[in-house]
């Protein structure tokens, strides 16, 4: 972890993860503990850790599909009013124009493809970069 | 997560605890699918002490009813808390698991 002040704000986390998902649950409790100091509500809180979750996951099974050569960047950034998380990973990208709608009568029994629908669901915003590979996500206080 | 297996009557009880993930889902998958027959095809998980779920947790909850729909079975949760049905109801896979807000009202069915 790069730094974090007591006071919450300003707040910058950046991590590199082997594609492992037993390393997911620490790391997510290490990173949910230094934002435990920012102004968020707990239905807020969960809301950021279903999305870093989600994110993360996606990213190693997804995008790195479990090759642990592969890493995945996580960067967390607090300013005033808004938290910023970007998830980063060395997969080929994605199509993330045509992700199916998981809500449909069709989908409904699907066993995956609920990931980014959450994520955008929890957060504020959501967008995509260098074809998917990296997914930007705000919350705002 | 732990899992604590009971039985009451015609029930199977799962009473969970700690957070549902994709690092332990197989867990869940472990106990239930060998113990799910046509005699025991009545389950309900308890989420009195769960904290945490995410989408492979909900994936989990949709074999589990795939696999006592074969059986002629029925998959009820109890006690979950606010956040966990919220993401039960924004995802839709509350219109194919019973939800009920105590084990007594789970067992009543």
């Amino acid at each position: 972890m790069a730094m974090c002040f007591m006071s919450g704000i300003p707040l910058h986390i950046s991590e590199t993860l082997q594609s492992r998902i037993g390393l997911v649950p620490a790391f997510i409790a290490a990173v949910m503990g230094k934002l435990c100091f920012l102004p968020f509500e707990q239905k807020a809180s969960f809301d950021i850790k279903l999305a870093l979750q989600e994110a993360v996951i996606n990213a190693m099974k997804h995008g790195n599909k479990l090759n642990a050569a592969l890493v995945v960047k996580v960067d967390i950034q607090a300013q005033e009013r808004q938290l910023t998380i970007e998830v980063t990973d060395q997969g080929p990208g994605f199509d993330y124009t045509s992700i199916p709608n998981p809500i449909l009568p069709e989908n409904l029994e699907k066993m995956s493809g609920r990931g980014i629908f959450l994520i955008q669901n929890a957060m504020d915003h959501v967008e995509f970069e260098d074809h998917g590979r990296t997914i930007r996500m705000t919350k705002n206080f | 997560m732990d899992i604590k297996v009971t039985r009451n009557n015609d029930f199977l009880i799962l009473m969970l605890n700690g957070e549902i993930n994709a690092d332990n889902v197989a867990q869940l998958r472990d106990v239930f699918m060998p113990i799910v027959s046509e005699k025991i095809n009545k389950v309900i998980l308890d989420f009195e002490t769960v904290s945490f779920m995410d989408s492979s947790g909900l994936a989990s909850l949709i074999e589990l009813v795939q696999k006592l729909r074969k059986v002629n079975g029925k998959l009820s949760l109890c006690n979950v808390n606010k956040d966990i049905r919220g993401v039960l109801e924004i995802t839709k896979v509350h219109k194919i698991v019973a939800i009920h807000d105590s084990m007594d009202q789970a067992l009543k069915g």
